[in-house]
């Protein structure tokens, strides 16, 4: 009866049709359109391969972006590449241990194709209640064939269900910071005979 | 023949902008918001102009970008704080008329049990559906189900009786 009245009352949430034809109109002009907004400044210097990897990542459609990080004077110290949800695919196996296999989706495209290895910036592991039960980073772990497969620790997970959410990745490659790769990924597990 | 950018957006938002729109609506409470978010999936759509399985893989990628937007754009508010105006305009943006209280109640769930139950409930998605497109296992849903409706009662007879 509650669900009835909640589907009813959801149901009345609809788009006009003015605002139907705005986001038709918008999305047809801005989608050719879109650039990244910033260039990582260890990349500048191969000005070659940055438009090489603009070009392609436009090609592409690709939604991550490099963006410049400054401290409180405004200088700047560092740069991450945000919105990277869609770029790198999560999975967590928990048979030996807890083990989460990071997999680039475009392994050939800047910024993954700098890394040599990757690590998680970020992360925490609730339980099914929401309650925080473990976090940190991990890794890093050498990438192979698109893939890096980066070990957590499950001291004090008993068995049962929960949700690993990762903030952040760290690539990293020879001779340059650590690139923070900034996204949110959600994936579920399970633990038993613990 | 291959349609147009145009014609594929026109027949995304006519199919499924509805039923995005809501979702990004109850997940962030104001409709200039939800409309920003659904513009943002529409760019995606037109962007990465996928290759499709069929309607349900269609709808399935849809409902993932229209989460994956709506994430990103609350984690940019809880880094962003928001003038008292905009956010007084915000609040005043809330459920439409005629609410009796249960769709404020919904929204102030934590997120993935507002999902959850949005997506079974309102549009009617079918478990297996929706683990595909939140990227969890049937259970994992089933559970969120559960603990969802026990949460959103619970609010309710608290503040909506």
């Amino acid at each position: 009866m509650r669900l009835e009245k909640l589907k009813e009352s959801a149901k009345k949430i609809k788009m006009t049709d003015e605002m139907k034809e705005r986001i038709i109109r918008r999305a047809t002009e801005a989608a050719p359109a879109k650039k990244p907004r910033g260039v990582r400044p260890a990349l500048i210097a191969a000005a070659i391969a940055v438009l090489t990897c603009f070009g392609a990542a436009l090609a592409a459609g690709r939604a991550g972006l490099f963006k410049d990080v400054k401290d409180w004077k405004g200088t700047v110290v560092g740069s991450v590449y945000e919105n990277a949800s869609e770029e790198i695919e999560v999975s967590v196996s928990a048979e030996n241990g807890l083990a989460v296999t990071a997999a680039m989706v475009e392994p050939d495209m800047a910024p993954y194709k700098e890394f040599d290895s990757l690590g998680i910036d970020s992360y925490k592991i609730v339980d099914m209640t929401g309650a925080a039960m473990a976090g940190g980073s991990a890794g890093p772990a050498e990438i192979s064939g698109g893939k890096a497969v980066i070990a957590l620790p499950a001291d004090g997970l008993g068995d049962g269900d929960y949700m690993l959410v990762i903030d952040a990745f760290a690539g990293y490659s020879k001779a340059d910071q650590p690139l923070r790769v900034t996204g949110g990924w959600e994936c579920e597990f399970a633990l038993s005979g613990r | 023949m291959e349609r147009s950018r145009a014609e594929r957006a026109e027949a995304a938002v006519r199919d499924y902008g509805d039923m995005l729109f809501r979702l990004c609506f109850i997940m962030l409470g104001a409709r200039a918001d939800a409309e920003d978010a659904v513009q943002d999936v529409m760019i995606s759509y037109i962007q990465k102009a996928p290759d499709f399985e069929n309607a349900g893989h269609e709808k399935a990628w849809l409902i993932t970008t229209a989460k994956n937007k709506c994430r990103d754009m609350l984690r940019f508010r809880s880094r962003h704080p928001q003038p008292d105006t905009e956010y007084l305009e915000t609040l005043s943006a809330g459920p439409p008329d005629g609410d009796s209280g249960i769709l404020e109640a919904l929204m102030s769930l934590p997120e993935k049990y507002r999902l959850a139950l949005t997506l079974h409930y309102v549009e009617e998605l079918r478990v297996g559906d929706i683990a595909r497109a939140l990227r969890v296992t049937p259970s994992a849903v089933k559970m969120r189900l559960k603990k969802g409706r026990e949460l959103l009662e619970k609010k309710y007879r608290e503040e909506y009786m």
